[in-house]
Parts: C-alpha cells; structure tokens; sequence
C-alpha cells in the first residue's frame, strides 16, 4: 500500500543472448532500465541501436502515409457504438510477429503506386481545365486557322486585346491599313478577342503598330471550338478514372485495421532496438542495467536463465532512493486517486505515498462540494457505464473509477442536503413551526455548516502533521517528530480548545487549559522552529518566524470554507434554473398552449441542469485537488520521483493479452 | 410629482432594479470580455490544430461561468422586486447584485488571461492541457465567493419588512 519496493540488478551476458532476452523482457513488462550510457563508462563502449532502427522508422513512416490515404474510406463506428466497440486483443508474441505475417509492403506500395497516379490525372485535369478556360474566347470562331494560314496574298492573325477594348485597335487599322480586314470574336470586360487580316507584304507593320493599340498575337493550332470539345471528353475520362483510382483505395478499406496493428508491431520492435541505448558492451558481452519489483524479481531471475543458461552473471541489490524510480501500488479504491497524486508529483522512492491517505478525504470533499442526490446518481451512472464499456482509453476509465466512489459520495452528500437537481425531496427534521427541513439545510444551517467545514480543515490537516511525524518517526528522528509535528498539533488543538471555549461552548476549564496548553506549545515551537540556524540570534528568529506561521494554519483552515461555498453556488443554481422552469410552464391545463409551455420549461430545466452539473462537477473537482495540494501535501509531502516505465510492448490499438 | 418624490415612495424598487440590472450587466460584460481573450487565442490554435477544438472550447468557457451567477442572481432580486420594497431592502438588493457584479467583472478577465494562457499548453504539451483548466478554475474561486455572498444576503440576511 505504498511505493512499490524495489530491487536494482546488473546483469553481465553474451551479446549473442540479448535480443532473445529482452524479447522476454518486453513481454514481462516488469523491467525499467538505467541509462548506463551517461556518465563514466569504465573502458566499455555505449551498445548502439542497430542500423534497423532507422529502417524501421522508415516503414513505419510508410505505414502512416498508408493510414493516412485510408482513412477517408473506412466506415468508422460514431458515437455510442465507437465506445461499445473493444479494442483488438493478442498475446505478445502475436503482436510481435503481426508485421511478420502481414504482407503490408504490398499494401503500402499499391496506395503508394495508386497515389502517385491520382497526382498525376488531377494535375492534367488542372492543365486541360486551364486551357479550355482560355480557349473559351474563341469558342465564337467559325474559319479554322488551317484555312487562314493558307491564304496566298493575305496574312491572318489571331489575337487578343486587354482591357482598353477593341477601339483604339480599330482605330489605328482604319487610320493606316485600308487593305485589311478584322472581326471581334468576342468582347468581354477584361478580354476581346480578335482576327485580323492584311496584305502579306503590310504583315510586319501592321504586327508593330497594333502591337502598341493592345493587341498580342496569339496561335491556335486546331479549330478551337472542335479542341474544347476534345478536351472534355479528354476531362470526362480523366475524371472517371480519378473515380476508379479513389475506388480502389475504398476497396482497401478492409486493410486500415491490419496496417494499425502493423504499427503496433513495428512500434513494439522499435522499442525493443531502441532499449539497447541504455546499455554497454564489449566486443561479445553486454552489460544491462535496470529496476524491477522485488517481489516479481523471481521472473526475471527466471527469463534470464531461459534466455542464457548458464552463461551470465547477474548481481541483485537493493534500490537506492536516490536513483530508483518510484511504482505505486495501492488497494482497489485507492488505486483510483493516483492519479491525482501523479499530477502533482510522485513521491521519491522511500517517502510516503500520499494516495491512500488523500483518497477518503477527496471522496468527501467532492461528495460535500457537489452535494445533489440526482446529480450524484447521474455521475454514478456515467461512470458505470464508462468503466464497463470497452471502447475508453485506460486514462479515462482510471478517471471514471475515482468518480465512482466520488459519485456514491455524492448521492450520500445529497441525501444530507436534501436536493435531488436542485428541488429539495428529503427532509426528515421536523422544525418548530412543524414543517419539515434538509438534516442541513441550505438557507437555514449555512452557519452551522461554515462550522462544520472548518473542523472538517482542522482534521485534515492535523492529519497532514501526524503523518509528517509519523514519517519521521519511521526514518528514526523522533525529535523532528515531536518539535515538527507535535509541537504544532498541540498549539493549533489547544487553540482550538480555546476559542471554542471562550465563546461558552466548552466547560470554562477546557478553555483555561487550551489557553495554558497554547503558550506552552507556542514556546516550545518558538524554541524549535530555528533549531537548524547556526547563530543564537538565527535560532531565536527563525524560532520566531516559526511561531508566526500560526497565521499560515489560520488561512489553511478558513480555506475549507470553499466545501460550503460550492455547495451551495450548485444548489442555488439548480434551484434558479428550476425556478425558471416553473415561471415558464406556468398553470397547467390540458390546452396546447400549456403544453408547449411545458415542453420549453423541461428545456430550461434540463439543459440547466445539464450545464450545473458540469460546472459543479469541474468546481469540485479542482478544488478538491487544491484542497489536497495546497493545504494538506503542504504538511508532509515533497515528491518528485521519476516513474518507473517497464520495458514493454508499445501498443495504440491492440490491446495485450496476458 | 416631484423626482424626489418619486423617489422616495419608490425608492427601494428603484434601488433593486439597479441591483438585477448591475448583477447582470456587470458580470456579463466581464464574462465576455474574459471569453474573448481565450476565444481568440484558441481560434488561433484550431487554425493549425482542429482537433483540439473541444479542449479548446472548454478553456473558453471558463469565464463564462461568471455570466452566468451574475443572471442567477439578477433572476433572483428581480424575484422579489413584486413583494413590494422599503428602502433599506431595495439597498440591500443593489449590495447583492454589485457584490456578484463586480467579483463577476474583474474575475473574468484575469481568468480569460489564464486559460489563455492555459491554450499555450494545450497547443505545445496536450497530455498536460488539463493543469490549464485548473489554473484558470482557480482564479474562478473568487467569483464563487462573490457569487455565495451574494445568495447569503438574498435568503439567510435579507431584512424582512
């Protein structure tokens, strides 16, 4: 129930047993190895990655561009059946010969192949639709320039004129070439198009002259009308092939599923390439290095000896904490709220694992902070549903395990405050005008719950401290227990004891003794707290910056106010929107006005309360976390080890059997 | 009728309609504000990354929830403007709806630069985009307080006439 123990080993065999061992190591998947490439190497030389790690990110890079071209064609499931639909399930040996049995190369090359020729029809479909867009001006023609170009005394031009338009052309033939002849083919705003004849030996000219009125000589070299009609035909033809080369990869679709397995594969060897960067070598002898469970070392012990024979040495020792990475292992519940202790940090190997003793306080955290029977239920149901169906990621399905238990906490807290979506159905208290009301009641018991959340801070921190003592205890500095727990404990329960007392709560003795209990604490931490200065001068400061972090705990405490706060900014929520909802439908009566106004009343409600339990979720959810963080990690706990990650297959779709 | 009459016999409706009006407006105009910032870094990122809109969406929305208490609380005061007013509860009223309104204004806009900020990570670290939304929850704590401040002055303090 803590930070997994752990076992360091330095395993000394022949090269020639590595690929085999870490074969069985892969699927074992209880291994993390130590880079023995940094640092001093002792004369051995870094074992390199074999040249086919770069072969294989090749073909994996192949396989994505295959992926990529796929997908497009293949039918996925959407939505609720996506979630329904289980992952693919192999053995590892399966996984890690899948590339192996799968002809995928043809597969890569035929989309491959089928790619390069759809690039090829859609840039000549690009040109043809080009050219027709320019022939289109000329569509009007009715002489082809066959005929013109055999003329005897007559030379023809085809041309076209910018946007200036026909006029100044056909002003400057007018004035100049009298022999000669032109016709507008057609006139549009940006473009005209032009024929124009004159006499042969006038041809150089006439070239110049109109040259400088806008016209710029064009050549057609068939009938243009009679081109546009061949070219798309030529087009039609092109896009039916198109069509046909985008059917043959829909007809591949069958593959996307197999090619995302190859990936797995081929991902699960390139991990297995890449693994030797961690080690050293000789000429024939390699020198591996790692961490495994203390408890599963047996297995290891045992795959090397299949793997080796007899021709290894292996020494086993225990892990350091400095160096070791840190495995969690906790109860079934507890195991749920590791994440949260992940995202603030591991501990380091040897210190406390926080998880299971923030798990029972999250879960009442987050039940008082959402605190609705209905919205409770609602997340119970969600999060059933979520870790029974098999389509989720493992991240989500984790998340939605701890949200079991905070959804049962929930419910629990709601049948406190009576609210099921923000109407109140339970109320078992009889009150004095003899009506009925909430075991805590949002308008009339917020006091009394402001009190309630302030002791709820004070003994979760008061935890925090004993932990931190406790710890201490075990590394065997029972003084730091007593001066860094103890000490503070009694100083904040006696004061405790004492505010409570004088407000006449308490016997008057329990307020004297709290008092007395209260300076003797605060002396003895302004004694402590500077004990590791050098100076009198610096011990007696610090001790006394010590005692002024009372001010500290006084802020932690009055902190757990927020359980209230968001309690009750949920339960008004709902209860607004249900307000609304009420204002909306208004009487009812059996008219059709009465019933639309019911339906938009159970719009408002729904999506109302759709929206508040999100927010509230969310709320409680961060605050909770902060909560544990800030004013509960602050006692005890510093964190920052490294994860341990065994060596194992790396799969995205597959899921392993073991 | 003089104005100060008018006043006078009607004070405390006046006094509360303020109060709806300025829980309303003061936190809707900080809600938007605050949604814009993010909006317009998050449609930055789905430019190049499109798939990362929902997580992106959620970001923006952060400091809509502001809006939202700010309305709750308007929809209240306006509830009890027909109950007929004194003017000290019609100034009671307008302290509610300014204590929603203003954590609601100023809140929205400091929470709109954190989940801005909060898209950096979702654009260059993904894995880790939901520290954003924690960050940007964080800041939102204030909002809540004004917002339960508010609630306590409208049912538990509320000076009966």
């Amino acid at each position: 129930m803590s930070v997994v123990k752990l076992d360091e080993f330095t395993l000394l065999t022949l090269d020639s047993y590595k690929e085999p061992l870490l074969k069985r190591l892969q699927e074992f998947e209880g291994v993390h190895f130590k880079n023995l490439q940094t640092g001093d190497l002792d004369g051995l030389k870094p074992d390199r990655a074999l040249t086919d790690v770069s072969e294989l990110e090749a073909e994996i890079a192949k396989i994505r561009f295959a992926i990529n071209k796929i997908e497009p064609f293949v039918k996925k499931a959407a939505g609720f059946k996506a979630y329904m639909t289980a992952p693919p399930e192999m053995s590892f040996k399966e996984l890690d010969d899948y590339a192996k049995n799968y002809d995928y190369e043809s597969v890569c090359a035929a989309l491959k192949r089928i790619d390069e020729e759809m690039k090829g029809v859609s840039a000549e479909i690009n040109a043809i639709s080009a050219e027709n867009e320019s022939l289109r001006i000329w569509r009007a023609l009715d002489v082809s320039p066959e005929e013109t170009d055999a003329l005897q005394y007559v030379s023809c031009f085809y041309g076209v004129l910018g946007k200036a338009g026909a006029a100044p052309f056909i002003e400057a033939i007018n004035e100049k070439f009298e022999a000669s002849f032109y016709d507008v083919i057609s006139a549009g705003p940006n473009e005209t198009s032009v024929i124009f004849g004159v006499l042969k030996e006038q041809a150089d000219d006439a070239l110049r002259e109109l040259k400088n009125a806008g016209f710029s000589k064009v050549t057609l070299d068939a009938p243009p009308v009679k081109r546009i009609e061949e070219n798309e035909a030529r087009l039609k033809a092109l896009r039916e092939e198109s069509e046909n080369l985008q059917g043959s990869v829909a007809a591949m679709a069958a593959e996307y599923h197999k090619l995302l397995m190859t990936l797995d594969s081929l991902a699960t060897i390139l991990e297995r390439g890449k693994a030797r960067e961690n080690f050293l070598t000789t000429v024939n002898a390699v020198v591996i290095d790692g961490w495994a469970p203390s408890d599963s070392f047996g297995e290891l012990e045992e795959a090397t000896r299949k793997c080796c024979g007899d021709e290894y040495y292996m020494e086993r020792r225990e892990a350091e904490a400095e160096t070791a990475p840190v495995k969690l292992k906790n109860s079934k519940m507890a195991s749920a709220f590791e994440g949260i202790t992940r995202m603030y940090a591991l501990p380091k190997y040897g210190e406390i694992d926080p998880t299971p003793h923030l798990a029972p306080f999250y879960i009442a955290f987050f039940g008082i902070m959402v605190g609705d029977m209905g919205f409770g239920l609602l997340l119970l149901a969600l999060s059933i549903f979520v870790k029974r169906a098999p389509g989720f990621s493992n991240g989500v399905k984790e998340f939605m395990n701890m949200m079991f238990y905070c959804a049962i906490a929930v419910t629990v807290a709601g049948a406190l405050f009576g609210g099921f979506f923000g109407v109140t159905v339970f109320s078992p208290l009889r009150m004095d005008d003899g009506g009925f009301k909430p075991i805590l009641d949002s308008r009339l018991d917020i006091q009394n719950m402001l009190v309630y959340s302030l002791a709820i801070g004070l003994a979760h921190i008061i935890y925090g401290l004993w932990l931190k003592g406790w710890s201490n205890l075990k590394d065997g500095k029972p003084l730091d227990a007593l001066f860094d727990s103890g000490f503070w404990i009694i100083c904040i329960l006696s004061a405790t004891v004492w505010l409570v007392g004088a407000v006449g709560v308490l016997p008057s003795g329990a307020a004297v003794a709290g008092k007395w209990a209260f300076i003797a604490s605060a002396v003895g931490l302004a004694l402590t707290q500077g004990r590791e200065n050098a100076t009198i001068v610096g011990k007696a400061a610090g001790g006394l910056f010590g005692v002024y972090g009372i001010t500290g705990y006084l802020g932690d405490i009055v902190s757990y106010t927020r359980l209230v706060a968001l309690m009750l900014s949920g339960a008004y929520i709902g209860m607004s929107f249900n307000m609304m909802a009420g204002l909306v439908a208004g009487e009812f009566s059996l008219g059709i006005g009465s019933i639309i106004r019911l339906l938009f009343a159970a719009v408002i409600a729904v999506l109302g309360q759709a929206l508040n339990v999100g927010l509230s979720a969310l709320g409680a959810y961060v605050h909770t976390c902060r909560l544990q963080y800030v004013e509960f990690f602050g006692k005890f706990y510093d964190g920052g080890g490294k994860p341990f990650t065994p060596f194992g297959a790396v799969s995205a779709t597959v899921k392993i059997k073991k | 009728m003089t104005f100060i009459e008018f006043l006078a016999s009607n004070g405390g409706y006046v006094l509360a309609v303020f109060g709806a009006a300025l829980a309303v407006f003061m936190s809707g105009t900080g809600s938007s504000r605050g949604c814009g910032i993010v909006g317009k870094t998050a449609a930055g990122l789905v430019t190049a990354e499109p798939e990362k809109f929902g997580r992106a969406l959620i970001l923006q929305l952060l400091p809509g929830t502001q809006g939202l208490y700010g309305f709750i609380i308007g929809f209240l005061i306006a509830l009890k403007i027909p109950e007929g007013l004194t003017m000290s509860q019609g100034l009671y009223l307008l302290a509610a709806g300014l204590t929603v309104g203003v954590t609601g204004l100023t809140s929205s806009k400091s929470q709109g630069e954190v989940a801005a900020a909060g898209i950096q990570i979702l654009a260059k670290n993904p894995e880790q985009s939901t520290k954003g939304i924690i960050f940007a929850a964080i800041v939102e704590t204030y909002a809540i307080l004004g917002f339960v401040a508010s609630i306590i002055m409208l049912f538990v303090t509320y000076p009966e006439a």
